[in-house]
């Protein structure tokens, strides 16, 4: 039984390549029908997806195993290699190919990763982003990870992915975050990233730092304040530039507030969650909280 | 020297050249997203260049846990 598995695995090439194809050919299919056709989670297809390679892999040898003796008896021996020479003297034009490949892969690696451009960096963004929206239906744990870590990335270097991508994003992390306090550092990630690209040209305010105490304020532009506490003030036409925005649950009235290139600190709760809510699909908001 | 090398060595190289061929995609892809082209198509095309690279891989590292083993087992 060993004897005719190494005959397989080592010696009859021909006939492993051929059970090769077909197992490609079978979990490539399942996988693709799995994933395109029947809009099932990506990550599990892809357990199933290895778990039939595993299958496939076993049944072929065990049919290969099985076979009559007439039909194994006809199998060849293809490579009787005397020394490790021969190896690539036997197969000089498939080792030419996989160094040609191998040094084609890592100038190709060189190009991309050691000297990014912006739009490609964006397109791989957009393309994980993609990947993380609909690999699972709802967010999973993992989802919200690799989101997190997308806006992250997209917001210190500066990125601009898909607008499209973006809104689908907002929707589906802002209702995750309502379900679940896991999925919050990824709503955090996307304002941050929302905050930081686009938006329109915050309107001619004077000027001012951080405030504390006054009730109302209007009619200013804040910038560079490393924390400000949004709690228990009325903020009317203002506009937060380059700061630090802290929110803690408590009331707060925002009248036509825009936010340019903030980050944000907002404590889990449902007052956060709407005030996030909002901040997702725009970055100018009016709201009052808690809600009357 | 022991087939088992010669076996090893040649889907070795087979696997560089799948590899090579689904980077060579994905950098394609990644063009056509930057160049504008629609990015549900392009979603499309990238998770068929997922499945492809998932089941190689699969395949290929299946054949070397397998093969190792064979060996090992039939060594003794």
């Amino acid at each position: 039984m060993v004897e005719k598995l190494y005959q397989l695995w080592y010696s009859d090439l021909n006939t492993r390549r051929q059970f090769q194809l077909w197992t490609i050919l079978i979990a490539f299919t399942y996988g693709l029908f799995n994933s395109l056709g029947l809009g099932r989670p990506e990550q599990q297809v892809t357990w199933e997806t290895l778990g039939l390679v595993l299958f496939l892999t076993a049944a072929f040898s065990a049919f290969y195993c099985l076979r009559t003796r007439e039909s194994t008896e006809t199998s060849t021996v293809d490579l009787p290699y005397a020394h490790l020479s021969d190896v690539f003297r036997q197969n000089r034009k498939l080792f030419e190919v996989g160094l040609a490949t191998f040094a084609l892969s890592i100038s190709f690696y060189s190009v991309v990763y050691l000297f990014p451009t912006s739009r490609v960096q964006a397109a791989s963004m957009d393309i994980r982003l993609g990947r993380a929206l609909y690999s699972t239906k709802p967010l999973d744990e993992n989802a919200v990870k690799e989101l997190t870590a997308i806006f992250r990335t997209a917001t210190a270097d500066r990125l601009s992915i898909s607008p499209r991508l973006v809104n689908v994003a907002s929707k589906k992390v802002t209702e995750a975050s309502q379900k679940s306090p896991s999925a919050w550092p990824a709503t955090l990630a996307l304002l941050n990233y929302r905050s930081s690209v686009g938006g329109k040209t915050p309107p001619t305010y004077s000027q001012h730092s951080c405030f504390e105490g006054p009730r109302i304020v209007e009619g200013l532009k804040l910038m560079g304040c490393r924390g400000q506490v949004l709690d228990g003030i009325t903020w009317k036409n203002v506009a937060f530039e380059n700061s630090v925005i802290i929110y803690h649950d408590g009331p707060l009235v925002l009248e036509n507030v825009q936010f340019k290139n903030c980050q944000f600190v907002l404590d889990y709760s449902p007052e956060s969650q709407e005030l996030a809510r909002l901040l997702a699909t725009s970055d100018t908001v009016t709201i009052t909280l808690p809600r009357r | 020297m022991e087939p088992a090398v010669g076996a090893l060595i040649e889907d070795g190289l087979l696997l560089l050249l799948f590899v090579f061929v689904l980077t060579l995609v994905y950098i394609a892809l990644g063009t056509l997203a930057a160049l504008g082209y629609e990015p549900r198509r392009v979603e499309t095309f990238e998770t068929i260049h997922y499945w492809a690279y998932v089941v190689v891989l699969a395949l290929f590292m299946l054949d070397l846990v397998f093969r190792v083993l064979l060996h090992t087992f039939r060594k003794r």
